[in-house]
């Protein structure tokens, strides 16, 4: 097998190639330190602040178009195959872009740290859309902190802009021969070795189970939005890494049938726009699931891949009966999600296998009720207290199905079948509401912890059940 | 003057040009240092041990209290250690400092350093704190008339407290230093602070150095808010300590997780009062107890403490007044300066008070606040005549333009009905007063060098955080000399140019050292324009023909 003992990726126009200790590091600290580009800052470490913002284009024939991503969580290796411009490279000739002028004259920058964030940020929403709205602007801006307080002025600046006069980013640089100097190296293996540490993007599902095989405990790179905070705070990931970022089914997004079928690096934003007009509910849920930067990177199944019970897109999948997809040496395997979550952090997974997707069915908007919540100290973009998903099917007052899934009360995410079985057949009363209830509180076991006691989660649920009554009965 | 300006570095913020202290290119030679900190609240240190994290083959040094010449410091007391002797006082309390060759060695240089200690019972709580009379500085008192008497006199009396907490500080660049080593044993020190000169005298102190021996230069910072007033200085000693020892520049640049822990935030505070007032809302006495949470030391808190206590009658004319005031000690950060310095803490707590009042008498708070605002010529508590004072005429004004009484009415409307959601409204001031309490603290210097071909370079003692001082400063030059504003430039702020400096706080930082900076121009200006006189009246043909004049 061939391999490459580097990865390749275009920063502002530059073709540059990285191999050993630098392929490790977070792409901050190798734009920041080891080429020299600071206008790239650091502040969280953790993908919240958002001062580290770049833009990011992965090198396909279907990306067309550049997203802001978080550069301080992302492990270099994972920018493989992609062109990448960051704050020092969107003005040309000295010339700034309409965002950057915009930002100066609409006293955008006060000290300054944030600012070439929110100018990255801001560049990726004319990027992606040209009607520009305050809400809009707001919805972009989600994943950005300034601390001097200056919202008012960068959503002025935003507003300003000509979006008229705003080139797309890909006329920066002449991408039409970066992607040529990419192109050679698409369909090669990856591999790359210093000491113990290794890391491995197959080309084919068939390697990437051979080494799963080999190395069991080999970590899959995703998003790399949660293990990249860890690496951040000094945890080692392991000493084997991979990434399937290689394998072009990966990306699969399509119907089959009346499902969804969800490939592996398909990552949430994508994923919400292609729902936008099939699950209007699951795509605006996502809406406070993270910000732009972390849902251009972060997948559906890195979401569920990891483990947390109190994944915010877990109690959705449970109530459309997602089925997990699996590919270990013996080919495919398809389990019921139900089933997949086995208890905290464990999975029905073989040593070999390694998730290809997540399909499920998206429930019939016109003839369901859908109730999806999360609640958490902050409405936007924080780790959930508690989360839930309700999909109740009725006819004449009658609920003929009913699916209840909660996250966050308990080692993890629970379909609540007793629950359902209850308030199947019946038309929704006070009373039975409140059997309802009662049934929740003595199923779920959630505990204490920073984001909410084990009284209050409890109580929650119910509270979030109510509600869904209460919007729906 | 009277024209907008952009921000001097809005080119630089939005190209990624604009230089922070971690952008800085690496000197040949230079270290990193990081901070081995405490992992408990209060306690004993038994023993220290760090051969395993000296063993590493990238650590080059550990350095503790032993290694510095002078470890005492504190802005007002000097009560803080930079580096912790035999006990610990708060969860973050720097103990161990390590230079390495590599950035991303110190999760693992730190997990290598051994700490025994003996954990004592903490006070972390400013409630146990006040019980148990852990206090740190005087009780301070501010009083007019007679509150005791009109409190037992009243109409109506209302008791209560108010808590307020802490906060963050979170500016975007978290405690930055380069400590650069110079020839003849001088250090030069970049720092994000808002207080150069309290750096430079700092690192002298600790390293045993004299001042003349220290330059500290401040560029810019990315966010401070009374957060780097204080506390830039023990990081910096930190770097200039490595650099002093190795002879090495030497850079700390603090994981916000880090800075989180181990810098101080806003003081919690927790008031009491007694309020005495009529039928009408008017209030006629006001007594209150402020505590306020200092934290393991004084830092600022007892100017914080003084600001609350002088904030307390905000906008309100309180004829019998007596207001107490008391920092606590907790096994926290030293609290510091944080936007508003205590103000915010007196304002919320009388807001909280006339709120109190109008839902006792049942009566919009507006009107309770209307019949309490200060009155032309009336005087503070403490002595201030309230000069040009608009307050009624706001108030009056506000009402009418915001259609407050249909307002009041509508969320009435509303919050009659049936639903879960409530509305409120509330109109309230504020009375702050800018600049340094203690009063020399209220004087700067500027440098001003006209250049041969006219154009100006500036520099002052301010720092630029954002608030935009260097562009007003420019500004200022620019109309005193009537040149446009791109001939002046405002320079990096250095103590070897601007010595002897008040911290950029206070709320001070323009009027300060535009005054001075204006002051400078205006001795250059007229020096120029007596020479200038004396050239235009000479004869004509002794004049240098402006042909020949080489800019």
């Amino acid at each position: 097998m061939k391999v490459r003992d580097y990865i390749v990726l275009t920063i502002n126009g530059n073709v540059h190639k990285i191999s050993g200790e630098q392929a490790f590091m977070p792409f901050s600290s190798l734009l920041r330190y080891e080429i020299g580009l600071t206008g790239t800052k650091v502040v969280c470490a953790e993908g919240d602040c958002g001062a580290c913002t770049i833009l990011y284009r992965r090198h396909s024939a279907d990306a067309d178009k550049f997203v802001s991503i978080n550069s301080c969580i992302s492990t270099s290796f994972l920018m493989d195959m992609s062109h990448v411009i960051s704050v020092e490279g969107l003005a040309k000739q000295n010339q700034l872009s309409e965002v950057q002028d915009s930002m100066i004259r609409n006293f955008g920058g006060q000290c300054g740290f944030c600012t070439p964030g929110f100018v990255m940020a801001l560049s990726s929403m004319y990027e992606n859309t040209k009607t520009i709205t305050e809400q809009k602007v707001k919805n972009y801006l989600t994943g950005n902190l300034c601390r001097c307080t200056g919202y008012q002025p960068i959503i002025n600046a935003a507003m300003a802009v000509d979006t008229k006069k705003v080139a797309p980013l890909k006329s920066c640089y002449n991408y039409e021969k970066l992607t040529k100097d990419l192109e050679s190296d698409q369909f090669v293996p990856i591999k790359i070795t210093v000491g113990e540490k290794e890391f491995f993007a197959p080309t084919t599902l068939a390697q990437a189970a051979e080494y799963k095989k080999k190395h069991p405990n080999v970590r899959l790179f995703s998003g790399a939005t949660d293990i990249g905070v860890q690496i951040n705070k000094g945890r080692n990931p392991g000493a084997n890494l991979m990434s399937l970022h290689l394998i072009p089914e990966m990306y699969a997004l399509k119907h089959d049938g009346d499902q969804i079928v969800v490939g592996a690096r398909v990552n949430l934003n994508t994923l919400q726009k292609f729902l936008e007009g099939k699950s209007p509910k699951f795509a605006e849920f996502l809406n406070i699931f993270a910000s732009p930067q972390i849902k251009n990177a972060a997948t559906l199944v890195g979401n569920l891949a990891n483990g947390s019970p109190i994944a915010d897109t877990t109690p959705y999948l449970l109530t459309a009966d997602a089925i997990v997809e699996l590919f270990g040496s013996s080919g495919t395997r398809s389990v019921a999600l139900t089933d997949f979550i086995k208890g905290y952090k464990s999975f029905d997974l073989k040593d070999d296998e390694f998730i290809t997707g997540i399909r499920f069915k998206i429930p019939n908007a016109s003839s369901s009720k859908i109730g999806l919540f999360k609640v958490s100290q902050r409405r936007d973009l924080d780790i959930s207290c508690v989360n839930s998903s309700f999909v109740f099917q009725t006819q004449n007052n009658k609920i003929e199905k009913a699916k209840i899934a909660y996250g966050g009360v308990g080692p993890k995410a629970l379909r609540l079948f007793d629950v359902e079985k209850v308030l199947e057949g019946q038309e929704m009363t006070p009373a039975l509401a409140s059997k309802a209830k009662q049934m929740i509180a003595t199923t779920i076991t959630p505990i204490s912890d920073m984001r909410g006691s084990a009284e209050f989660r409890s109580q929650i649920c119910l509270d979030l059940f109510e509600r869904f009554v209460q919007e729906n009965f | 003057m009277s024209k907008s300006a952009y921000h001097d570095s809005g080119r630089s913020y939005v190209t990624g040009d604009a230089e922070y202290i971690d952008d800085r290119p690496l000197v040949q030679g230079e270290v990193f240092v990081d901070v081995f900190y405490s992992p408990v609240a209060h306690g004993k240190i038994r023993s220290l041990d760090v051969s395993a994290c000296l063993a590493m083959p990238e650590v080059l040094a550990v350095y503790t209290h032993k290694d510095l010449k002078h470890n005492l410091w504190g802005s007002i007391f000097h009560d803080q250690v930079f580096l912790a002797e035999d006990r610990v006082q708060f969860v973050g309390e720097p103990i161990a400092v390590i230079a390495a060759t590599k950035r991303d060695v110190f999760h693992t240089a730190k997990s290598k350093i051994k700490l025994e200690i003996e954990e004592l019972e903490p006070t972390l709580d400013l409630q146990k704190a006040i019980d148990t009379k852990f206090f740190i500085g005087p009780l301070r008192t501010i009083q007019r008339g007679d509150a005791d008497a009109a409190l037992k006199a009243a109409v109506h009396k209302l008791k209560g407290d108010i808590e307020i907490a802490g906060q963050e500080h979170f500016y975007l660049e978290s405690q930055a230093s380069i400590a650069y080593p110079k020839e003849d044993d001088q250090i030069e020190i970049h720092s994000s602070s808002q207080h150069p000169t309290e750096v430079q005298h700092l690192v002298a102190e600790a390293l045993g150095l004299r001042h003349h021996q220290v330059v500290c230069v401040v560029k810019r910072m990315g966010g401070a808010f009374g957060g780097k007033e204080s506390q830039a200085a023990p990081f910096a000693v930190f770097a200039a300590l490595v650099a002093q020892k190795l002879k090495r520049p030497a850079r700390v640049i603090l994981t916000k997780d880090d800075d989180m822990i181990m810098t101080g935030k806003r003081n919690p505070f927790k008031n009491f009062f007694e309020v005495a007032f009529d039928n009408s809302g008017k209030i006629t006495a006001l007594k209150a107890e402020l505590f306020s949470d200092g934290g393991a030391y004084a830092d600022l808190s007892t100017a914080i403490m003084e600001r609350a206590m002088l904030h307390l009658d905000n906008a309100y004319f309180i004829p019998n007044f007596k207001v107490a005031g008391q920092v606590c000690k907790t096994h926290t950060p030293p609290n510091t300066a944080f936007r508003g310095f205590g103000g915010p803490k007196g304002v919320a707590t009388i807001e909280s008070i006339i709120e109190d009042i109008a839902v006792f008498l049942k009566k919009d708070s507006l009107e309770i606040r209307k019949i309490n605002t200060y009155q032309k010529d009336q005087t503070t508590p403490y002595g201030q005549k309230i000069e040009d004072n608009v307050l009624p005429q706001l108030f009056a004004d506000i009402e009418k333009q915001t259609q407050y009484k249909q307002w009041r009415k509508d969320i009435e409307t509303h919050n009659s009905g049936n639903h879960s959601t409530y509305r409120g409204l509330s109109v309230t001031a504020v009375k702050f007063g800018i600049s340094f309490t203690t009063r020399f603290l209220n004087q700067g210097s500027a440098l001003v060098n006209v250049h041969m071909d006219g154009s100006i370079q500036v520099s002052t003692g301010a720092t630029e955080m954002g608030q935009g001082v260097n562009i007003k400063i420019a500004q200022v030059v620019a109309e005193c000399f009537s040149i446009p504003i791109d001939d002046v430039k405002v320079m990096t702020t250095s103590t070897e140019k601007i010595p002897n400096t008040s911290a950029t706080a206070a709320s001070s930082g323009s009027d300060i050292n535009c005054q001075a900076a204006l002051t400078a121009a205006q001795t250059i200006r007229e020096r120029i324009a007596k020479v200038a006189k004396a050239v235009l009246s000479r004869p004509k043909e002794w004049r240098i023909s402006p042909k020949r004049m080489a800019w």
